[in-house]
């Protein structure tokens, strides 16, 4: 039982682990996109329509769909005056307990998420702008995102559950 | 339900739940899902990822990656050594000018990178060993570490002020411009302490001795390590406070300017540029998830009534407006003692400076005090985070007694800078009402 836990615990850090580095590089296009539109305003004297929206996303992108990476490094800030006092047991126990809060913001936001860029998906709706680009493509990576989240957070869960029956992950 | 009493159950549970240890992005955002559907029903959880994406869609936030990544591609090229060499060079010579010139370096980090730990880890590793073999005092080592390091959030660019401009709709470029002398105040006046202790107490703060001092050729030849980094830094606030790009652009021309920076010293590798986005990913993560959970928590307690509800109650006090002033600062502190920074800024920004703006304050200069105030949060236990940095760095032998010791004098000259800003609100204030006019 404990083996399968383990493989499908590894399963869920390997996606996240590839879907972070994947996304880590959407930084250096952020870098390129932003140098590109100085130039062009001030050597050119031509701003472009389209490298503020874009870079909007990509950066939305980058966030949403690093999440999941984040949480599987623990580097989500948390609080640890009461909580650094626990032993590995009870900080399991605790994080098994806390699950439900992290299920319910990020369960939200992945079935509320999802059914927004379902509806712009639907309506295949375009921004409002004079560059006018898609909007479902960006409004994806946010049910997309805190899927992968949701997933890493399973996957802690199974840890600490682990952790809790025999001492040790 | 009354406002005061929701106001109270909200507050009372957002402590609880952070207690919990759970990642406060997440406490954030579960409370204000899970209040927004007890109080108005699940049609009203639509709003929440709306929020979200309407977060993300804000152009300032994508600085924060860059120059978090900025920071990062320097720290990674070996410049930390190049300035620390500079420094020892120069200032050896002088009793205390090891320490004093950590904190010069600290500032110069400071104004590198946008937030606060990466100045107390790399000078801790260097500085710290180097000091301590010269013979200088462990507490003033300690110290001036920690203190300067905590000016990360203070001389810009600040990932802090980010988003405090963000939460109070201020001018990134205004706070950052704001941040520059108090930062340089606050460093100077850590500098002439050290001075004046390593004069007056000659064996805590020995100077290296004449036979070991390098000569003018090589104080120069130090020199040219760190010029370039040193331009750079004045090319992206110059490009900011001189409105000639927009602090995003502007972090994005110190992030590509930060690679051509390693690569003319050679150190840019695969390496360097894989681990730096990585690093960069995972920090912007933290940052930003925060601001998700909590753009959901302030839109729930807006829209409770809680912030107008706070503003009455607090002007109701028949006291002074500086009274009420440093009610605040007071209630910072003791938060700061107990919680991130980040999240402090983040929570109480919507509610203050409302209310700070209805007692005539300048919003600006508002949040130069409260980023002020973060700093002494870096350094003061139980939970500050550059106590916890010291401790993982320092020798065996010193204690966790030691460090806070070693930090009493500087908390206490942080307070001492925070004082002369609220008497002095031109000091923080001249220099972005010169480049805003």
């Amino acid at each position: 039982m404990i083996h399968i836990l383990k493989k499908v615990i590894g399963g869920i850090d390997a996606v996240n682990e590839r879907t972070g580095k994947i996304a880590s590089f959407l930084m250096p296009l952020l870098i390129i996109f932003e140098t590109y539109e100085v130039i062009s305003r001030y050597a050119f004297s031509h701003p472009t329509i389209w490298i503020t929206e874009l870079s909007a996303m990509i950066f939305g992108a980058f966030i949403l769909l690093g999440g999941g990476y984040t949480l599987r490094h623990g580097a989500h800030a948390n609080m640890d005056i009461l909580y650094g006092l626990l032993p590995k047991r009870g900080k399991a126990l605790m994080d098994l307990i806390t699950f439900f809060l992290f299920l319910a913001f990020v369960g939200v936001l992945f079935w509320q998420g999802g059914q927004l860029a379902w509806r712009s998906l639907a309506m295949l709706e375009h921004d409002s702008t004079e560059w006018a680009p898609p909007l479902y493509y960006f409004k994806m990576t946010l049910p997309i995102g805190a899927g992968l989240l949701l997933l890493q957070g399973v996957a802690k869960f199974l840890k600490d559950l682990i952790i809790l029956v025999k001492g040790e992950f | 339900m009354e406002v005061g009493v929701t106001t109270l159950i909200l507050f009372a549970s957002l402590v609880a739940a952070l207690l919990t240890g759970l990642p406060l992005a997440f406490v954030l955002g579960a409370i204000g899902v899970i209040f927004t559907y007890f109080m108005w029903g699940p049609f009203a959880l639509m709003a929440i990822p709306a929020n979200t994406l309407g977060v993300m869609q804000n152009f300032i936030l994508s600085a924060i990656p860059l120059f978090i990544f900025m920071g990062l591609v320097l720290q990674k090229s070996g410049l930390a050594n190049a300035l620390y060499d500079t420094v020892h060079k120069w200032a050896g010579g002088l009793r205390g000018g090891l320490a004093m010139g950590t904190v010069v370096i600290c500032m110069i980090f400071a104004a590198m990178t946008g937030t606060s730990g990466g100045a107390t880890v790399s000078m801790g590793v260097l500085a710290l060993p180097s000091m301590l073999d010269r013979g200088y005092d462990k507490s003033i080592v300690m110290g001036s570490i920690a203190a300067g390091g905590a000016l990360g959030i203070l001389i810009p660019p600040s990932v802090l002020m980010i988003v405090y401009a963000l939460f109070a709709n201020e001018s990134v470029g205004a706070l950052f411009a704001a941040g520059v002398f108090p930062g340089l105040l606050m460093g100077g006046v850590f500098i002439l302490y050290i001075a004046i202790r390593c004069f007056f107490q000659k064996d805590i703060g020995p100077a290296i001795p004449m036979d070991e001092r390098p000569s003018w050729a090589e104080k120069f030849r130090a020199l040219r390590s760190v010029i370039l980094p040193i331009v750079l830094i004045f090319i992206v606030l110059g490009v900011i406070f001189f409105g000639v790009a927009t602090p995003t652009e502007a972090a994005a021309i110190g992030a590509l300017g930060s690679i051509v920076c390693a690569m003319i010293s050679g150190s840019m590798n695969w390496k360097v540029l894989k681990e730096s986005s990585y690093e960069t990913l995972k920090l912007s993560c933290m940052v930003v998830w925060i601001i998700i959970g909590g753009s959901c928590f302030a839109a729930l307690y807006t829209a409770i009534g809680a912030v107008d509800f706070i503003k009455e109650v607090i002007n109701a006090l028949p006291v002074s407006k500086y009274v009420i002033l440093f009610g605040i600062q007071l209630s910072f502190l003791v938060l700061g003692m107990l919680m991130d920074p980040g999240a402090i800024i983040m929570i109480c920004t919507p509610v203050f400076v409302p209310l700070i703006k209805s007692l005539g304050f300048d919003p600006v200069w508002f949040g130069i005090l409260f980023i002020m105030n973060m700093e002494m949060g870096y350094l003061t236990p139980p939970f500050g985070f550059n106590l916890f940095y010291m401790k993982a760095i320092v020798p065996p032998g010193v204690t966790m007694g030691d460090i806070y010791k070693s930090i009493i004098p500087f908390v206490l000259l942080q307070a001492l800078c925070l004082f002369i800003i609220i008497i002095f609100p031109q000091i923080a204030l001249w220099l972005p009402k010169l480049l805003i006019h």
